[in-house]
């Protein structure tokens, strides 16, 4: 045991004494959990400038602008009956997008004929279409019903209660599970805190065991590796603590999750993503290697996690050979027990891959140890 | 120069680090991301379903949902606390809840409510399955009112902009292909001038420049940029044959625009070597330039919601320049007059090594400063 103690402190000392590894494991690891968020910030985009081309300039179609305006996703900024500077407007991005009133609208709605308006939106941005689409969809249904429910209200002798059941027959409520404002930092930000923390630990560690290597000492027995695994479990925990803690309330991150839950979550996922370095610590010839493979690692891996692109949109063959890298479960496993309140039961699947993980790079680092140690 | 040329076309050949720069990973990182997209617009995305109301509307409708491309009921469960477990072990994105006493409430005019519970978590997933329940159930809705002789008052059609397919494809893969090139560029240009001062060969790269420091970087780089230029633009064309997009604007503003990108990273890469003289310590701070720079570039989440900080690095970083261009050149078929400050903003970042240019001297002159690593 005092053994097992020694080589941890030895490690320890190794990585404070060396200004590289502490750069980028220590100090990357808090930088990147504060500097990624920032774009976020506003969580979600208001206020999208939009512009009404009227054809039609009657009462009946300024309210539907009035109702449009009124959304909190857009804005109309410019009204006009011509449509080539809002086209031009569009492709300079100075507007969203533009919605088109045929010039019969207000006629037909009063004679009750279904009028027909359209939204254009520029979806080359897909962010943007969606949120002008849905405000404008959302404005001219509310319009609408309103509309019918009024018409049958005078009409016939009916209850306001089943003029607007005829209006809408059926409605959807909506019930936001976890990110209730859909929020753009809290979709991207907890699944991106584990790849950088997998990130910034695979480059430290390798550094430590090239510059191991290169001072000519052997890799050790699986006791030496078991300790160094210890020290790096300790202060990934840390730094993991850290984000919990300082990042989710210094940005207001919503979680639903217990942080005790969420370490036994993650502990599998963390100790494939150490052995994972121990390994291709053996494997680079020098220290910025490491540094080079991870940056140019970092955004298949984050897509390849299957979180910010459906798992179920890609090829299944790779959707299994993304499941190799740590980060891949780890964030499904994270997000679900921290974000979704999922309990360890549920997780249970992806939580046995990650130990499943632990086995295999924990041979294959082992094994590359010992065939280098023989080299030597 | 010649010399210059020779003597890098040695060091190429004996690198194999540098053929996998050069020649394996500008392949192989972009094909990665168009598998990963191949599928454009994700479909049948899983949703469960719970019919406490059992009946042949409840039936139908749920066939309805099943049936639009977008969704699949992948499985019925009696009661909302297992669905929800569904939605935790992630085998689901939502669950549409038929509420008891739909059908009745249905005939009586009484405005049932169907319960959608959806995941925001994966926000991408989550909102395109309300879209579609959406649709489908305001499409069954107009139905039942038409069937009953009620018409809606207005009926709004969306039209998708220059990416008629809402194709995830164009929208993603393409920008973050051309993100991963701009990183692997700047990793180029950092490696083969940083190992010179590491290993120590400094000398002998000045050397073979005549001692200019400006004809040692350029005899340098000079290869690699013309080969990243070249090579970009017929990987980028492939890519764009693959996903399907006709190159709406102008197909030479958007090259000019390549070869600015090409230039401005490898004049970041100079800067920041020539700033720190040290190759780890200048990928380390370029990483925190580029690694972050898609999340920056409002390619996703929009530039103008951005604040403050934010907003102004967004537009400090060269990749938001090129990946707006491009988005206005191909995609939205922008005049070629909107690519100007983009250009300009990209061939500013191009000359940034001239800042440096005193230290180069000092880096490439000094043996102390050299084998650092």
């Amino acid at each position: 045991m005092s053994r097992f103690f020694r080589t941890a402190r030895e490690e320890l000392r190794v990585i404070f004494g060396d200004r590289a590894v502490v750069l980028v494991m220590i100090g990357g690891s808090i930088f990147y959990a504060l500097f990624y968020p920032l774009p976020y910030q506003s969580q979600v985009a208001t206020a999208l400038p939009v512009a009404v081309v009227d054809h039609d300039g009657s009462a009946l179609s300024r309210q539907l602008v009035r109702w449009i305006d009124a959304s909190e996703q857009v804005r109309v900024t410019v009204n006009t009956h011509d449509i080539r500077p809002v086209r031009d407007a569009i492709r300079r991005k100075a507007l969203a997008g533009y919605v088109e009133i045929p010039n019969d609208f207000g006629r037909r709605v009063l004679r009750g004929e279904p009028a027909r308006i359209a939204v254009f939106a520029n979806a080359a941005y897909i962010v943007l279409y969606s949120q002008v689409a849905n405000a404008t969809a959302s404005a001219s249904l509310a319009f609408s019903r309103n509309i019918v429910e009024q018409r049958l209200l005078v009409g016939e002798e009916r209850s306001p209660e089943a003029s607007l059941a005829l209006a809408m027959p059926i409605t959807v409520d909506l019930q936001e599970l976890y990110n209730p404002d859909g929020g753009y930092a809290n979709y991207v930000v907890p699944a991106v805190l584990i790849l950088i923390l997998q990130q910034t630990f695979l480059i430290g560690i390798c550094m430590v065991q090239v510059g191991r290597r290169k001072q000519g000492r052997s890799e050790g027995t699986p006791s030496v590796m078991v300790a160094r695994l210890g020290v790096y479990l300790a202060l990934m925990f840390l730094l993991f603590s850290f984000y919990l803690v300082v990042v989710y309330n210094l940005f207001g991150f919503p979680h639903l999750g217990s942080a005790g839950v969420a370490l036994v979550a993650v502990l599998p996922g963390f100790v494939a993503i150490i052995l994972l370095g121990f390994f291709l610590g053996c494997l680079f010839s020098s220290r910025e290697t490491a540094l080079q493979v991870m940056m140019l690692a970092s955004v298949p891996a984050l897509f390849l996690a299957g979180f910010a692109w459906p798992a179920e949109a890609m090829p299944g063959w790779l959707v299994k050979l993304g499941r190799l890298i740590p980060s891949t479960g780890s964030i499904d496993a994270f997000v679900r027990v921290y974000q979704m309140g999922a309990g360890l039961a549920e997780i249970r699947a992806a939580w046995l891959g990650l130990w499943g993980l632990v086995l295999v790079y924990a041979i294959a680092a082992w094994w590359l140890a010992v065939d280098r140690g023989q080299a030597n | 120069m010649i010399r210059l040329l020779a003597r890098e076309w040695a060091r190429f050949v004996a690198t194999p680090r540098l053929w996998w720069f050069t020649l394996l990973l500008p392949v192989m990182l972009p094909g990665l991301l168009l598998l990963i997209f191949s599928k454009q617009v994700p479909d049948r995305l899983p949703v469960a379903a719970v019919d406490l109301d059992q009946s042949a509307v409840s039936r139908q409708l749920l066939r309805a949902l099943d049936s639009t491309p977008g969704l699949k009921i992948t499985v019925n469960l009696p009661d909302l606390t297992a669905a929800a477990s569904r939605v935790r072990q992630g085998e689901v994105y939502a669950v549409v809840v038929v509420p008891r006493d739909f059908a009745r409430a249905l005939i009586r005019a009484e405005q049932p409510r169907i319960q959608l519970y959806y995941n925001r978590q994966t926000l991408t997933a989550g909102n395109l399955v309300l879209r579609e329940v959406r649709t489908a159930v305001t499409t069954t809705a107009i139905g039942l009112s038409v069937a009953q002789g009620v018409s809606p008052a207005v009926l709004l059609q969306s039209h998708a902009l220059f990416n008629p397919g809402l194709e995830f494809g164009r929208f993603l893969a393409l920008p973050l292909a051309v993100a991963v090139l701009h990183v692997l560029m700047v990793v180029v240009a950092l490696d083969v001038t940083g190992r010179e001062l590491r290993n120590g060969s400094a000398g002998e790269w000045l050397n073979a420049g005549g001692g200019s420091v400006v004809m040692a970087l350029l005899g340098k780089l000079l290869p690699y940029m013309a080969w990243f230029v070249l090579s970009g633009l017929v990987i980028l064309a492939a890519m764009l044959r693959l996903l399907g997009i006709e190159l709406d604007g102008s197909p030479g503003i958007w090259a000019l625009g390549w070869l600015s990108l090409v230039l401005a990273s490898f004049g970041l890469g100079a800067f920041l070597l020539g700033l720190f003289g040290n190759l780890r310590l200048a990928t380390s701070v370029a990483s925190v330039l580029v690694s972050p720079a898609f999340a920056y570039s409002g390619m996703t989440f929009p530039a103008s919601a951005m604040d403050g900080f934010a907003a102004f690095w967004a537009q400090a970083l060269p990749l938001t320049h090129f990946l707006h261009l491009q988005a206005a050149q191909v995609l939205m078929a922008a005049p070629p007059a909107a690519a100007l400050g983009s250009l300009g903003a990209l061939l500013l970042c191009s000359l940034l090594p001239v800042l440096t240019l005193p230290r180069w001297r000092r880096w490439l002159t000094d043996p102390d400063s050299w084998g650092q690593a």
